[in-house]
């Protein structure tokens, strides 16, 4: 991947200090990283669509992934020592990003498109409609409610692509623990939205 | 989280550590009347297993992080012992760069041993389940003894897509054939059944993607070897983009395969694999089987970098197997012990047809490669049956490419006639889609692959002496020099046809016939008449005269007739050939269909279009049923029903059919094809005649600005497409536009085909009406009166082009106030 523009080196200064301040205990710092990281993807994702000629096109989602994958640069990002941190907030953004755009392609469809946001143009994949992915979110944030760990399991592996023992690592539990969340998480995920259909 | 769903989970996650049989007996233990914390339960694992199966919940990146050092940790679910779904996983059979192969136990719904696929980490979650769900149907419609069934699919609980199919307790067939000794002619054998099961895939409309020794297993059944495909459906699931790919090379993942793909995989734009690419990859792997080496052989790869390798896939010649054997050097010894063979003796036995058919195989172009593995299977059958095989020497080939490439333009579809015939075949004259589709006639004129070797061997010979020499520089033998055309080479060799094949007739006949043939095609009717006269009378003799060749040559020299201006001669000559064809070889013989097809176009040309149709009719009809939509003849044949159509005024029977033929030859040749062109020439005719000519006039626009860069600005082709385009423009009233264009059409007519010919007779009646529309009236007169002549003394007086004539002339001297002149034409 060497044509891709290395992540800005502001923002890695910006969220290695950010990670020491919650290692301080800062009770704002998880906030003000989630903001940092989110905004850093959005630049990245909206640079990426700027660079693709029109008609070769990547799926949007593609685009926000291949942002995202720039971000998360796993060998950097193992320098920090709070690398659950990072990534929980990594999730978050890239939950939110592909939230925010699932939205406003449910509402074009519907015919409302009055709120012309950024990434409007992005298509969520293929394989999940905006529609389903949005149903999914809403169950996930009450998977939340029910169970935490469960539900931040299933952003980590969801949104940031973490491997089940990369996420209990993030999480600060065991494997085996994790599994237990991730086979629990599955099935109330599925039998929530089976009961909305 | 509330009690009672704490406790669902608490059971629930305890029930996973039981076995699916189990559960019913621990739930009732474990929710004891509680009704509804067992609904909730029921619920759960329902879900659970529904999940299993497809729905996971995976991971929409289509790719895990790695880990820090690059890999991932398998997770604790895919190991033996483990239980994935209603499968056990007994131990580990094997490892690739795309996954980890195990032997399960099924339990549910048969119990049976199965082999599990767990594909690694980064090859895409839920897409890969997509994929093959998408496949999931035709997979399971292949039912064939060479191929290991596909069973299921799913993910694992850690989101893993995982395959299972039919276990298969064998080697890699290049490794039993090394183990066993097997000769070239037992790896042959085996070889061919796996052809036959890929041909099997492919009806079913599945492409393998990734055939190679690990994906062909022998298996012993009563001591027998049966070699089994398995991995179908698993490349295409897990395909990922190029572009994708290069990130996990990064860690050697993917250079096994490299060696078996074609060079349309390894395109960056992606023009995707389609069953000629599992063709080359079977090449590769026959390769393989008779060098110990693939063509690009393991150690380049090692050496090379990714973005070269791809490079040498798509552009680097490999060696003929025989050049790889005979350039082993030390190696070759064992190579041939494994074979069972002096070295000496290997390299002989390869060199020659086995050359040739794999080399067939690894075309770059895949248009050039065998159509079907079945084709292939049977040209690797025909050489263990001692019979000539179809696939031609790759040096001719070549050769005959460069030359080709040289003179591009309206010398290709002679090229193609030479092709054929280097094939040992004779090419004919059903229309030209057939006669430039060299491929399609290897394909099922198996008539003419009878042919006697030593015949084709003679005829080609002839051409790579004679007719390919003149690509050597001038002075050397034979040599034109580098600008001479095909044309020359041909003027060149005709002389010496007599001598070269002095006491064998038919031999000379053949040659004739495709001199004749590219004659004909370069429009040069006279020079293709005598050849084909000359081709006649040998047959005759040699083989009597209802033989099958003879009445070839007779339906081609009818056509030669038609096409120079010789009209009553072709339809007396076509009429016979019918009523022959009809009694010797039946009514349903593709050579009647052919005579049916052709006569009719004469009659076409006779200007007798309502005689036309139901031939062109009943030849179409049955050439669809005989040969399918897509098969050449059918095409053609449908291309001239349409102008028998619209030449009979019939335009709207015409148009569903035009649009048809249209689209399947622009699918099946490419626009630039001349057979596409005339198909687009035919549907803006229907157009126009139907009155849609904002519809007609872009493809006739553009059907002749491709025709002129095609086949070249006098090409017949070429000058039809003009002619209807000048006439389209007068149509339209654009007589600015129609004049110039008509009147070069005109210029190039006489030059090319004469004063006389019908078809510039056309361009005349064209042109003089343009120039009376428009008022100039002194140009418009000669051509009438050129025109009235012309026909009367090509067409007779009573033919409706004659009478047409007259109208015409007559209407150009009233305008003038000439009544004087025009009287007695009206009579």
């Amino acid at each position: 991947m060497s044509d891709c523009r290395p992540v800005d080196s502001k923002f890695m200064t910006d969220v290695t200090q950010i990670l020491n301040a919650i290692e301080q205990g800062d009770p704002h710092g998880a906030e003000q990283l989630l903001q940092v990281v989110y905004d850093e993807l959005r630049k990245l994702a909206a640079e990426k669509m700027a660079q693709e000629k029109p008609g070769q096109t990547l799926e949007g989602t593609a685009l926000v992934h291949e942002a995202y994958l720039r971000l998360v640069d796993v060998k950097r990002a193992q320098h920090w020592n709070s690398r659950g941190h990072f990534f929980a907030a990594a999730a978050e953004a890239m939950r939110r990003i592909l939230i925010e755009s699932a939205r406003s392609k449910a509402r074009e469809k519907r015919g409302g498109n009055w709120q012309r946001v950024d990434f409007e143009d992005l298509n969520v994949a293929t394989s999940v409609s905006p529609d389903q992915l949005l149903a999914l979110d809403d169950a996930l944030v009450r998977l939340v409610a029910v169970d935490r760990v469960a539900g931040e399991l299933v952003k980590l592996r969801y949104f940031a692509g973490l491997a089940l023992d990369q996420a209990a690592a993030a999480l600060g539990v065991s494997t085996a623990t994790a599994y237990r969340h991730w086979a629990y998480a599955r099935a109330w995920l599925h039998s929530e939205l089976l009961k909305e259909t | 989280m509330n009690a009672f769903e704490d406790n669902a989970r608490s059971i629930f996650l305890a029930a996973l550590e039981r076995a699916p049989d189990q559960w019913p007996a621990f739930l009732d233990e474990a929710c004891g009347d509680n009704a509804e914390l067992r609904a909730r339960v029921d619920q759960l694992l329902h879900s659970h297993q529904a999940i299993g199966s497809i729905h996971a919940i995976g991971n929409i990146h289509g790719g895990g992080a790695e880990k820090q050092d690059g890999t991932r940790d398998q997770s604790m679910a895919e190991r033996p012992g483990a239980v994935i779904g209603p499968y056990k996983l007994l131990q580990q059979i094997g490892e690739g760069g795309f996954g980890t192969v195990f032997m399960a136990e099924q339990t549910q719904p048969v119990q049976r041993k199965v082999a599990l696929k767990v594909i690694k980490p980064g090859m895409g979650g839920r897409q890969v389940i997509a994929r093959f769900e998408a496949e999931r149907q035709a997979l399971a419609m292949m039912d064939h003894v060479n191929i290991a069934r596909v069973l299921d699919a799913g993910t694992t609980e850690s989101g893993l897509p995982y395959f299972v199919m039919e276990l298969v307790h064998g080697v890699p067939i290049t490794k039993y054939c090394d183990d066993n000794q097997l000769t070239p002619r037992e790896r042959l054998e085996l070889f061919v059944p796996v052809c036959q099961a890929i041909q099997h895939a492919h009806q079913k409309g599945i492409i393998h993607r990734d055939i190679k020794p690990s994906n062909v297993m022998v298996t012993l059944y009563d001591g027998k070897p049966v070699p089994k495909v398995i991995d179908f459906g698993v490349a295409k699931a897990t395909e990922q983009k190029l572009t994708e790919r290069t990130l996990f090379t990064q860690y050697g993942t993917m250079v096994g395969t490299l060696e078996y793909m074609s060079p349309e995989q390894a395109e960056m734009s992606g023009l995707g694999a389609d069953t000629r690419s599992d063709i080359y990859s079977l090449g590769v792997l026959l390769y393989e089987l008779l060098t110990g080496s693939t063509p690009l052989s393991h150690k380049r790869l090692k050496e090379a970098a990714y973005a070269e390798i791809l490079r040498m896939i798509k552009e680097e010649e490999p060696p003929k197997p025989s050049t790889r054997l005979s350039d082993s050097g030390e190696a070759l010894a064992s190579i041939s012990a494994h074979r069972h063979m002096e070295p000496a003796k290997l390299t002989k036995l390869v060199k020659g047809e086995l050359d040739w058919i794999v080399m067939k195989c690894l075309e770059k172009d895949r248009n050039r490669r065998y159509e079907t593995a079945n084709g292939f299977a049977a040209d690797v059958q025909r050489y263990l049956d001692d019979e000539p095989v179809l696939a031609c020497p790759p040096s001719a080939v070549y050769r005959l490419g460069k030359f080709v490439r040289r003179n591009r333009g309206q010398v290709i579809v002679v090229a193609v006639v030479l092709l054929c015939l280097i094939g040992g075949m004779v090419g004919t004259t059903w229309g030209l889609i057939r006669a430039i589709n060299a491929e399609e006639q290897a394909k099922d004129d198996a008539k003419k692959a009878k042919r006697s070797d030593e015949e084709a061997r003679a005829v080609l010979g002839f051409f790579q002496e004679r007719v390919l020499s003149a690509l050597r520089p001038k002075g050397l033998e034979g040599g034109l020099g580098k600008d001479a055309t095909i044309r020359d080479a041909l003027d060149a060799a005709e002389p010496e046809i007599e001598k070269a094949f002095a006491g064998q007739p038919l031999a000379e006949a053949t040659i004739r016939d495709t001199l004749a043939t590219s004659y004909w095609h370069l429009g040069e009717n006279e020079v293709a008449i005598r050849q084909y006269e000359r081709a006649l009378a040998l047959r005759r003799q040699a083989l009597g005269p209802n033989h099958r060749d003879t009445l070839m040559s007779m339906n081609n020299l009818a056509n030669a007739y038609g096409d120079a201006g010789r009209i009553a001669d072709s339809l007396a000559l076509h009429e016979q050939t019918l009523r022959e064809r009809r009694a010797q070889l039946g009514p349903e013989d593709i050579d009647t269909l052919e005579s049916l097809n052709n006569l009719g176009m004469f009659y076409i040309d006779a200007g007798r279009p309502a005689e036309a149709v139901p031939l062109l009719e009943e030849s179409f009809r049955k050439a669809k049923a005989k040969l399918g939509p897509d098969h050449v003849d059918s095409l053609s044949g449908m291309g001239n029903l349409v102008r028998g159509y619209v030449e009979a005024g019939r335009p709207t029977e015409a148009l569903p059919l035009a649009l048809e033929v249209v689209e399947r030859c622009t699918l099946k040749l490419g626009l630039d094809h001349p057979g596409t062109l005339i198909a687009r020439q035919n549907l803006a005719l229907t157009y126009r005649d139907m009155g849609r000519l904002s519809e007609a006039l872009p493809l006739f626009e553009d059907v002749r600005n491709r025709a002129e860069a095609v086949v070249g600005g006098d090409h017949p082709g070429a000058l039809s497409g003009m002619y209807f385009l000048g006439v389209a423009y007068q149509c339209m009233g654009r007589l600015d536009d129609a004049g110039p264009l008509l009147a070069e059409t005109l210029k190039r007519c006489r030059a090319k085909i004469g004063s006389d010919h019908r078809k510039t007779l056309m361009v005349i009646a064209a042109l003089a009406a343009t120039y009376e529309e428009a008022g100039e009236l002194g140009k418009a007169e000669p051509l009438g009166q050129e025109l009235v002549s012309g026909t009367r003394r090509r067409l007779g007086l009573d033919h409706p082009d004659t009478n047409a004539a007259l109208t015409q002339l007559s209407l150009i001297l009233v305008k003038q106030h000439k009544l004087d002149d025009a009287e007695p034409l009206a009579r």
